[in-house]
């Protein structure tokens, strides 16, 4: 049952991804493409800017795809948390753990195979999801949580963890039904925080400090295509951020000012020294961070199943 | 001789509740051993910690020799168990022997085939389509197919017609006459008892009552009927397991430790199935006196 339920949430997500795919890779490979390539005046001629602009929002489908975060969850929901409970909840673990080989034994072979087989499907998922973001990548980058939740290493991450979590806590909880709704709650419970709390800070960010100026907007840097801004902000010629409220002050003290000063509220505040500034974590950094959630999510799989096993093997089950 | 099964002091608890206390038993290879005893007596638990799905709060189990918790290889390759309501996955039955010759070194496959064939069973079926009986053959085709040297079976025959019941009884005698396999199951069909069985153990209320074999424990036990009287001067040299007094006449089903001397007694010989419900009915019994031990059966306290 669940095996068929997998096979059409994936076939729909590959229609899905390919219907929108080609449509996507016709609207980029013209003057969006160009755009890319181009920068200053060039880039203004063409309104490069707007263009850009458009094919993200129309290209993207973030709202929908933000969904297919679930989809590694669905490894841990059908697979792993069914593995241990269902035999436990109709009793054929009495036929299976006394049969010839042991109960470890049984638990490793199929933890393993089934490993390798979530392994398998979320590679090709991976694949799929890259294919299809390419356009995108070359705009947005890939850094971004919208590129950087489905590229890489970190899906097939994800799916390896849902699957252990689901193993272990089927394997506890011994009901399959409320193995499952633990399995989504505690997937979320650490996906989340990862993403979050923990992927901002893998590495110190790089913050560009500029001149503020009205005309570049708030983002000072040079080229700052696919990089993952975090925060941005104005800060004083002392370099201390101005809180919401400092920054409320400012414009009000600005708009005051502006009656006097030529130029408006922004000449106001350029002229007092203040500075844009921005956090952010580059582009090329993408490999490392993959690196780095990926081996905080394959830990967490070698825990799990280290538990499994220990418990399928050390517990009583009459 | 090494016992097919040894129990010492084995103990069991599930929170508060003892499931299994104190069971010491030997029960010889080559024996067909019944386990008999009201719902919740601890016949389950007793064979769940033989095959080793279950670990002892205390004491010991072993079969052949070997701990099923601490040497689980050795013990699954001799052991072939049928677990109550016989679990089988929604498999066809060709797929089920599948699982079998995967699951177990020693598997035979011919037999397991023979086997269905004679009681009828489609292979192509899935296991769920088939009558409880047919069910129950395949279980036992696939415990057997493992070729164990002992065989557990947790009320084997409960829920099957009598048909059916007796055609399951007679698959299992059929393989203990050809292989000499040590068979131990878990019973309340009393009826099955006295053709099948040649080794008894009654439990009840978590204890063993009675262990031994079943000749000699119809041959201890006796009826003894006469005069209305309170049985005590009998209770002194024997041990009095039941007693039923109507105005005139007690009727005593007594565990005697020799001959009975005194003539008031008219003394007569009980079925097998008097002494169970004797027991059964009796579950304070097994406090009484410890008897002599008596060759190759156990009477424990």
């Amino acid at each position: 049952m669940e095996a068929v339920g997998a096979v059409v949430a994936l076939s729909l997500v590959g229609g899905f991804l390919a219907l929108t795919g080609l449509p996507m890779r016709a609207a980029f490979n013209g003057q969006v493409h160009e755009c890319l390539s181009l920068t200053g005046d060039a880039f203004r001629q063409h309104s490069c800017q707007g263009l850009l602009r458009g094919f993200e929002n129309q290209a993207t489908f973030d709202g929908l795809i933000a969904y297919f975060n679930f989809l590694p969850a669905l490894a841990g929901l059908f697979v792993g948390a069914p593995l241990v409970a269902r035999e436990l909840e109709r009793g054929t673990h009495r036929l299976v753990w006394t049969q010839g080989i042991t109960r470890l034994r049984w638990v490793s072979i199929k933890l393993f195979l089934l490993v390798l087989g979530c392994a398998i499907v979320a590679v090709a998922f991976t694949a799929v999801m890259t294919w299809w973001r390419f356009p995108i990548d070359q705009v947005q980058g890939r850094l971004l949580p919208v590129g950087f939740d489905f590229e890489g290493l970190t899906p097939t991450a994800y799916a390896l963890f849902a699957f252990a979590l689901g193993a272990a806590v089927g394997t506890v909880v011994r009901r399959t039904v409320p193995a499952i709704a633990i399995t989504l709650l505690g997937f979320l419970a650490v996906r989340f925080p990862v993403e979050f709390l923990l992927r901002p800070n893998y590495m110190a960010p790089v913050t560009t400090v500029s001149g503020f100026s009205a005309t570049a907007g708030s983002d000072p840097r040079a080229d700052g295509r696919g990089d993952w801004i975090l925060q941005g902000g104005l800060m004083d010629s002392t370099h201390h951020r101005l809180s919401n409220g400092e920054l409320s002050q400012l414009y009000s003290a600005a708009s005051n000012g502006a009656a006097n000063t030529k130029g408006g509220a922004d000449a106001y505040i350029q002229a007092h020294g203040y500075l844009s500034y921005v956090d952010f974590q580059p582009a090329n950094r993408f490999w490392t961070f993959q690196g780095i959630e990926a081996a905080i999510f394959l830990s967490l799989v070698v825990l799990l199943l280290g538990f499994t096993v220990w418990w399928v093997r050390a517990r009583s089950a009459g | 001789m090494i016992s097919a099964l040894q129990a010492q002091r084995l103990s069991k608890r599930y929170g508060h509740a003892w499931a299994l206390r104190d069971c010491t038993l030997n029960i010889p290879p080559g024996r067909v051993a019944a386990l008999v005893g009201p719902n919740g007596a601890g016949k389950t638990t007793l064979l769940h910690l033989a095959v080793g799905l279950i670990a002892p709060t205390a004491g010991d189990v072993e079969v052949f020799g070997w701990s099923p918790r601490r040497q689980p290889t050795v013990v699954l390759a001799r052991v072939g168990f049928l677990a109550q309501d016989r679990p089988l996955y929604r498999f066809t039955v060709e797929e089920m022997l599948a699982l079998g010759r995967r699951l177990n070194p020693r598997w035979d496959d011919a037999l397991a085939r023979r086997r269905l064939s004679a009681v009828g069973v489609p292979l192509r079926r899935r296991t769920d389509k088939l009558s409880g009986g047919q069910q129950a053959q395949v279980a036992l085709a696939l415990a057997l197919a493992k070729r164990p040297e002992l065989l557990l079976l947790d009320e084997p025959a409960a829920s099957l017609d009598p048909l059916a019941r007796r055609e399951f009884m007679e698959g299992l005698m059929e393989a203990v006459a050809e292989d000499g396999l040590t068979v131990v199951f878990s019973s309340h069909v009393l009826a099955d008892l006295e053709r099948v069985c040649d080794y008894l153990v009654i439990l009840s209320a978590a204890h063993v009552q009675l262990a031994g074999d079943t000749d000699e424990m119809v041959a201890r036990h006796k009826r003894l009927t006469g005069p209305r009287c309170d049985g005590e001067s009998i209770g002194r040299v024997h041990s009095v397991v039941q007693a039923l007094h109507t105005d005139r006449q007690t009727t005593l089903l007594v565990r005697t430790n020799g001959h009975i001397y005194d003539p008031s007694w008219t003394v007569s010989d009980v079925l097998l199935e008097d002494v169970v419900l004797g027991y059964l009915r009796a579950p304070g019994v097994h406090a009484l006196p410890k008897p002599q031990v008596v060759s190759d059966s156990e009477w424990v306290p």
